[in-house]
């Protein structure tokens, strides 16, 4: 566990595309939509665009590195489960680039909310299902490198989409945000281990 | 001490059959040798053993399974860092020793992508013998290797077998004085 942590935060530290090219996608976005002047009302919607077009760009290479140096080949003769290696992945992801992407979209959308760290909270949780359902289109995608492979996955998001509609441009919190969090558990565990299946198949 | 039994094993790609009927136990303290001609099956009998594979013919000892190294056909390392960050993020010590014998030692701060297929593949020999594991299974190790880091490498195998380790490896290369051989082709 500690090994696979020292590793994934290395590597993010020691390239630092891995955390400007996010950013930069994802504040481009953006600015693209503040230059089409777009409606007040329609912030949350451009940083959920944004966060959807950038996660799914920067999750298309989330395994295509490791799976062409033989890493996971490795990995999986060496210690059998990669519950760990996702989990740091997932974990160096989340503190260096959804956390400050998450700070980005607020500071752009404003901080005056009255369910301020609620939508916060759901802004990461909304961000960190992204990933998971995105690694597992990367996943399938890993030997043909055909990024349109993963985006078999997007009806799966269907469900989610009307969720993350319901809190940020209805403003209706609860219950939607429970039920993000039920997906969220969904994506984490289910998506995980259909990942760590794939990533098996892939690998013989 | 058997570490792997192999019975009956057959395997199949596509209609056609690789090998069929393979029986062989592995056990600690020896050196065994898959060899055969190109497309006999080698490397996916290392995969079947290294468990990318699963078989129900391959019974592992449960011993042995947490301790294992592989070196597969690609090295494992990430090419835009340098050797010693390579070694560093995966918290593997860097042998002085070991690096001169593998003339590596100049190439630590090099990026991975800079140094030569013979040099990557010392380098992740020595990522196998930091690991400290008691099983190494190996997929051509002698490839792209000059004749002094042959030498070196034959040497490795040697003194960890003294110490109790256990090393499988496919070589289609110079064939291993020591070694116990799992023979795919009956013209090898």
């Amino acid at each position: 566990m500690f090994k696979d942590l020292r590793r994934e935060f290395g590597l993010i530290f020691l390239i630092p595309k891995n955390i400007y090219l996010p950013l930069s996608i994802f504040g481009i976005i953006f600015l693209i939509f503040f230059l089409l002047d777009f409606d007040e009302s329609l912030t949350y919607v451009s940083s959920f665009i944004a966060s959807f077009i950038t996660i799914f760009i920067i999750s298309e290479s989330t395994f295509k590195d490791d799976y062409a140096t033989g890493y996971i080949e490795q990995k999986l003769c060496e210690t059998e489960s990669l519950i760990f290696y996702l989990f740091a992945k997932y974990l160096a992801n989340l503190i260096l680039v959804y956390l400050p992407m998450t700070l980005l979209a607020f500071l752009i959308n404003g901080f005056n909310d009255n369910y301020l760290l609620e939508l916060i909270f759901a802004y990461i949780v909304m961000l960190s299902t992204l990933y998971f359902f995105f690694n597992l289109g990367s996943a399938i995608s890993i030997k043909r490198n055909n990024s349109l492979n993963a985006l078999l996955i997007i009806p799966l998001l269907i469900p989610f989409i009307i969720l993350v509609e319901e809190i940020f441009i209805a403003g209706k919190i609860m219950p939607n945000l429970n039920f993000l969090m039920a997906y969220f558990i969904f994506s984490a565990t289910f998506i995980n281990y259909a990942i760590i299946q794939i990533l098996k198949i892939q690998s013989k | 001490m058997v570490l792997y039994k192999v019975t009956n094993l057959d395997y199949e790609i596509d209609g056609r059959m690789l090998f069929s009927d393979i029986s062989f136990d592995i056990k600690a303290e020896s050196i065994y040798e898959i060899r055969g001609v190109n497309g006999s099956g080698k490397s996916t009998l290392l995969k079947i053993i290294a468990g990318l594979i699963p078989s129900d013919s391959l019974i592992p000892s449960e011993e042995f399974k947490n301790s294992v190294s592989y070196l597969g056909h690609k090295n494992g390392f990430v090419e835009e860092i340098t050797l010693r960050e390579n070694f560093n993020i995966l918290g593997l010590s860097m042998d002085k020793k070991l690096f001169e014998n593998f003339g590596l030692n100049k190439f630590k701060n090099q990026k991975f992508f800079n140094l030569s297929y013979g040099e990557k593949r010392k380098a992740a020999l020595l990522r196998v013998i930091a690991a400290n594991t008691k099983t190494w299974i190996l997929d051509e190790p002698f490839a792209g290797l000059d004749e002094e880091s042959v030498k070196a490498v034959k040497k490795i195998l040697d003194q960890h077998v003294q110490n109790h380790g256990c090393i499988i490896l496919a070589n289609h290369q110079e064939i291993l004085a020591t070694s116990n051989k799992i023979l795919l082709e009956k013209n090898v």
